[in-house]
């Protein structure tokens, strides 16, 4: 460090403020117009408002209310949709089985008219009489 | 930067602490009371007014450094501007003190005549002068604060020494200053 260095640092030190500075100062600082406000602070400014506060609070809770009350509903629903299906299930059933059921009956109608039809068509000495040929039928069974 | 449960309360005590430096720091590139306090003042209410966007003591410190800086040499600027000033050694008024000065200056006299050459720089190479010397700052550190290359920094630095040193000596007579 040369004899110039320190001769700056001495001339260049810092020297005090007048005492009065810091008065003048905030004087100017007090005639200042109030620093701008952001959009954000002037909108979170609302919610230090007691009744904002309150209306949040209440919608809040409508919210939390209503969407309890929904969930709660649509559970019911799938409960019941559940439910029908099985039900419409077992009545597809239970229209299959009695399909099947009149399909037999249909085809042993059938087959007894075709019978009656042929024994008709014979001579009367060879004519079984269908009543009893129903019941050679039955005895067979 | 956190305020105080009172803004003005905080506000004071950093004007407290800082004064000295922003007021010293536009006295020493200006060479005159009026205008650095002036223009310590318009830093101060400057601040006030971007308070919110000070994040540590550093940064405050960092941040009035800077502002002072830029405005001491937007001040000269628009003066040349303005009034066509071409600064000299002449234009650079004898001032007596009307700061408190410290009293274990070796010699006022010398250091009077330092600050009025250090006055008569250009103004990049006096705020870095004044920058080095009065606030101790490294050349990277002014390089932050005045927005360039450490380079040009230094080169500033060693451009006003070499003029600095040539007038002292001119001035003293000594060769080995």
């Amino acid at each position: 460090m040369s004899r110039l260095d320190d001769e700056l640092k001495v001339a260049l030190q810092r020297k005090e403020a007048p005492p009065d500075f810091t008065a003048r100062v905030l004087a100017r600082v007090a005639e200042l117009p109030p620093p701008p406000v952001s959009r954000w602070q002037r909108f979170l400014a609302l919610f230090r408002l007691p009744q904002v506060r309150f209306a949040v609070v209440a919608v809040a809770a409508c919210l939390v209310i209503s969407l309890t009350f929904g969930v709660q509903q649509y559970r019911k629903y799938q409960e019941m949709r559940r439910e029908a299906e099985i039900a419409k299930a077992q009545v597809m059933l239970a229209f299959q089985i009695a399909s099947a059921k009149l399909n037999v009956a249909k085809q042993k109608v059938s087959r007894v008219a075709e019978k009656s039809a042929v024994s008709e068509a014979m001579p009367p000495e060879d004519r079984v009489e269908p009543q009893a040929a129903a019941k050679s039928q039955r005895k067979k069974r | 930067m956190q305020q105080a449960a009172h803004p003005h309360a905080s506000f004071t005590e950093i004007v407290r602490e800082h004064q000295s430096m922003v007021l010293s720091l536009a006295y020493h590139f200006l060479h005159d009371h009026g205008l650095a306090e002036e223009l310590a003042q318009e830093v101060f209410l400057s601040l006030y007014q971007n308070l919110a966007s000070i994040k540590s003591p550093e940064h405050l410190k960092f941040w009035l450094r800077k502002v002072t800086s830029h405005r001491c040499i937007d001040y000269i600027r628009r003066q040349k501007f303005g009034l066509h000033l071409q600064m000299s050694i002449d234009d650079v008024p004898e001032i007596i003190d009307a700061f408190r000065v410290p009293d274990d200056l070796p010699d006022p006299m010398l250091s009077q005549k330092l600050r009025r050459y250090v006055a008569a720089l250009p103004e990049k190479q006096r705020i870095v002068v004044v920058l080095r010397y009065q606030e101790d700052l490294d050349p990277t550190e002014i390089a932050e604060v005045l927005e360039m290359p450490v380079n040009t920094v230094k080169s500033y630095l060693q451009r006003s020494l070499v003029t600095l040193r040539e007038k002292l000596s001119r001035c003293l007579g000594e060769v080995n200053v």
